[in-house]
């Protein structure tokens, strides 16, 4: 296994661990609560659906790596793209259908670019 | 460069470089800081950023001007930067932001660490001189961020390390750019 398909691994497991984390905090939200329950007090907030979610885009991640499928991983990067855009639009607001908040860009951030670094890299493209 | 130039050169380059202890150390700033900005993105809250209730980011960016570190500074922070509150605060979540992700998994490292090390320096200036804040904690994120810069944390368990190789094969703009940053 090369490298960079490692690297897709670990990045992929660390955003599942990070979903499954936030899917336990939030076990006693409700499925679209505003205001999300922090993950180990250290910043990413979430509820029901935003765990959810993260987990679906993890295992995308994760499965495109094991398999080395690139549409699969570049996917995934693009949702996490999307929770970014999420959080620029919803959080301080009313309405924030994943219960995020500031430090979910940080993540969500991170995830997008590290899986498209990765897979845009692969592909020769960068 | 001759035969024993090169010999020199390897042996030289393969002292500096760190054991295993030391990459991991590296990695470990690298990450406790990505950590930092992630945690302290979250409190930076839109749309008014705590302007209407003199709290949050508003409150802390008003010290520069209540207790003055550095005449110019607070100035700019009164003149330009509390007229012009909300553009700042979004400028600032998002640099905190992307400060968090890139430091997190170690990609452009070196240009984040610089971007790091100034935006520390800017709280730095706005926060020391108020009672009750520990000044040094501020010098030493700025330290912490110049270490990593130097060190090149970002290829030590980051993706900067996994990633430099091909972008040195490759003929990308994008790849030469990334290839300068980390």
């Amino acid at each position: 296994m090369s490298s960079i398909r490692r690297a897709e691994l670990v990045v992929s497991i660390v955003a599942l661990v990070m979903g499954v984390a936030g899917a336990i905090v939030a076990r006693n939200l409700s499925f679209t609560e505003p205001t999300g329950e922090l993950v180990l007090s250290f910043g990413p907030s979430f509820n029901l659906l935003g765990a959810l979610i993260m987990i679906v885009l993890a295992a995308l991640a994760l499965a495109g790596a094991l398999l080395g499928r690139h549409g699969l991983v570049l996917a995934s990067a693009g949702g996490f793209l999307l929770i970014a855009i999420q959080v620029l639009s919803q959080f301080g607001r009313s309405t924030n259908w994943l219960g995020t908040r500031g430090s979910n860009l940080a993540f969500a951030l991170g995830l997008a670019a590290g899986l498209g670094a990765l897979v845009l890299t692969e592909r020769g493209r960068l | 460069m001759t035969t024993a130039t090169r010999a020199r050169l390897g042996a030289a380059g393969a002292a500096l470089s760190p054991d295993r202890a030391g990459r991991w150390s590296i990695a470990a700033a690298r990450i406790v800081l990505g950590l930092l900005w992630l945690q302290n993105s979250g409190w930076k809250t839109p749309p008014d950023f705590g302007m209407s209730t003199e709290s949050g980011l508003y409150k802390f960016t008003t010290y520069a001007v209540e207790n003055e570190v550095f005449a110019p500074y607070a100035f700019v922070v009164r003149e330009l930067v509390l007229p012009n509150f909300i553009l700042f605060g979004w400028m600032v979540l998002l640099v905190e932001a992307a400060l968090g992700a890139f430091l997190l998994i170690g990609l452009a490292t070196r240009f984040w660490a610089l971007v790091g090390a100034a935006q520390a320096t800017a709280i730095a200036l706005s926060v020391v001189a108020t009672p009750g804040e520990w000044s040094w904690a501020y010098y030493l994120m700025i330290a912490g961020h110049l270490a990593i810069f130097g060190a090149a944390a970002g290829r030590y368990a980051g993706l900067d390390g996994v990633l430099r190789p091909a972008w040195k094969r490759g003929d990308s703009r994008i790849g030469r750019l990334l290839l300068r940053a980390s």
